[in-house]
């Protein structure tokens, strides 16, 4: 996929094929990661129960989804359901998970006709088995796709997740002379992946609340006042538009990397 | 042709409303159905000779009807709030002996037969989709339609006589070999990662639900000594005549696709 499979997709004339064309198809970011706040917040400002604004976000999901895959980003990873989310009311946790499946048996044609492989980070022993078999089922189909990776990041914690590193890595009796931050990243649930480029946050929260806390190190962080359900194709292009402009230095001076150029 | 137009448009204005509305809006027009329903039911426990405390009993089956897709508390609670609350009505007034126990029962009643369903029917919406709500209402009206027709055309033995006199075993026949597989068929194509025997099996249950809340609302109405719940549907009857067998599907279907 490319840029001109997206802009095939945009009606000329509109205000997203404009921003579109503004995208350097050379400096794209490798890994988009998304943290999907502010449904709850959607629903409130509508008087509607908060699982309305879940549900609400799914379509949200699916555009960043599509147009990711168009525009050929290699990883996209979204914060679904944090190893803290439980504690919410017990309905609409469950709630969230009934969606969730829905979800997945709902998308997984698109999944499958955007040649998208879908893979989950977190700690899956936590999930109902129902889930995990639907999680599996769909990560098992999606397996030979070669287009973008999508993570869904499910009972995922930052801390969790380096904490199950570290036990990998020991359990795997390597030398702690042996592990360097390149070895360490192989124990990691994004292991083999690229470390993400761009980190979007929605609803204005500037928080990084335990995401992909060893991945984000140099990623560029982009908020929006926008919450999850209004999000839509054009601030995702915004957003990597706002990418582009920026220099990565990665800790040095000079001379600076424009975002994107590897 | 009364019937048959005031059907076809009834159908029309149920697909369009699950189709275009989002699950809270559908949860508001479900809820005004709820009270329609609530009232034909408080009119046959009335006939009955039984009398449910009115607003109480209507609060509740709302209460429950909205908790079961969007829960701020739990369907229990509402239940059990309005059990004490009826029970505190029945003791205030000035009836005594039998007729206690069956006010208090009338009333309870009315949220799980009536609330309960319809609530599910919204829940469906929310958690499956608006395709999966369709699929149960026409799974149910296929059900009625297959056990009609082949009633009127192999109808010999009646399936409860004391019930209906109308409901043959041959009808019944006829819903369980059409619906489930129209359920199959429809939910292949629309409710995608069920796999088809769990469908077959769920249509089989459908019709035997619809079955049983088909005779169930006949048998009260009997009881009453009423032909309809109500005249609001012209040729059709009152809303609970419309929405009996659907009242003892829906929950299933829910519990089913959860």
């Amino acid at each position: 996929m490319s840029l001109d499979q997206l802009l095939a997709w945009i009606p000329p004339g509109s205000t997203d094929r404009e921003l579109a064309c503004q995208i350097q198809p050379d400096r794209l970011p490798q890994h988009v990661a998304i943290i999907m706040d502010g449904n709850g917040r959607w629903a409130g400002k509508r008087h509607l129960p908060r699982v309305e604004g879940h549900r609400a976000g799914i379509q949200s999901v699916r555009e960043v989804l599509e147009t990711s895959a168009r525009l050929g980003l290699e990883v996209l990873t979204l914060y679904a359901f944090s190893v803290e989310n439980w504690k919410r009311p017990p309905s609409e946790v469950s709630t969230l998970m009934l969606l969730l499946k829905r979800y997945l048996r709902s998308e997984l044609s698109t999944l499958l006709d955007n040649d998208i492989r879908f893979h989950v980070i977190g700690r899956l022993e936590g999930l109902s088995p129902d889930i995990r078999a639907e999680l599996d089922d769909a990560a098992r189909r999606t397996a030979d796709n070669k287009g973008l990776r999508f993570n869904i990041a499910l009972n995922y914690g930052g801390r969790t997740e380096i904490v199950d590193a570290a036990r990998a890595a020991m359990a795997s009796g390597l030398s702690p002379d042996a592990l360097d931050e390149d070895r360490f990243a192989q124990f990691l649930y994004t292991a083999g992946q690229p470390d993400p480029d761009l980190l979007i946050r929605t609803s204005g929260e500037m928080r990084v609340s335990n995401f992909l806390l060893w991945q984000i190190a140099y990623a560029e962080i982009y908020v929006t006042e926008t919450y999850w359900p209004d999000f839509r194709r054009r601030d995702l292009l915004e957003a990597i538009v706002a990418y582009q402009k920026r220099d990565r230095r990665y800790g040095g001076i000079t001379p600076p990397v424009a975002a994107g150029v590897k | 042709m009364t019937r048959v137009l005031s059907g076809v448009a009834m159908a029309g204005v149920a697909v369009a409303l699950v189709w275009f509305l989002t699950p809270p809006a559908l949860l508001a027009v479900v809820m005004l159905l709820a009270t329609l329903a609530f009232i034909e039911y408080a009119r046959i426990v009335d006939a009955i000779g039984a009398k449910v405390p009115w607003w109480t009993a209507l609060v509740a089956t709302l209460g429950a009807c909205a908790m079961v897709p969007f829960p701020w508390v739990s369907v229990e609670v509402v239940i059990v709030i309005g059990l004490i609350a009826t029970a505190a009505n029945v003791l205030l007034s000035d009836r005594v002996g039998a007729p206690t126990l069956a006010d208090t029962a009338a009333a309870v009643l009315a949220p799980v037969y009536i609330g309960l369903p319809l609530g599910a029917l919204v829940a469906i919406d929310l958690v499956a989709g608006r395709e999966a709500v369709l699929i149960l209402m026409g799974t149910v009206a296929v059900s009625d339609t297959a056990q009609y027709y082949s009633g009127r055309a192999f109808g010999r033995r009646p399936l409860a006589p004391r019930r209906s006199p109308k409901k043959t075993i041959e009808g019944a026949v006829g819903g369980f070999v059409v619906a489930p597989a129209v359920l199959v068929a429809a939910g292949t194509l629309w409710l995608p990662g069920i796999d088809p025997l769990r469908l077959g099996l769920l249509g089989v249950l459908l019709v035997l639900a619809g079955i049983i809340g088909d005779l169930f609302e006949s048998m009260l109405k009997r009881a009453a000594d009423l032909k309809d719940s109500s005249h609001l549907i012209p040729g059709h009857g009152g809303v609970l005549d419309r929405i009996d067998a659907l009242l003892f599907c829906a929950p299933i279907f829910y519990f089913f696709i959860r």
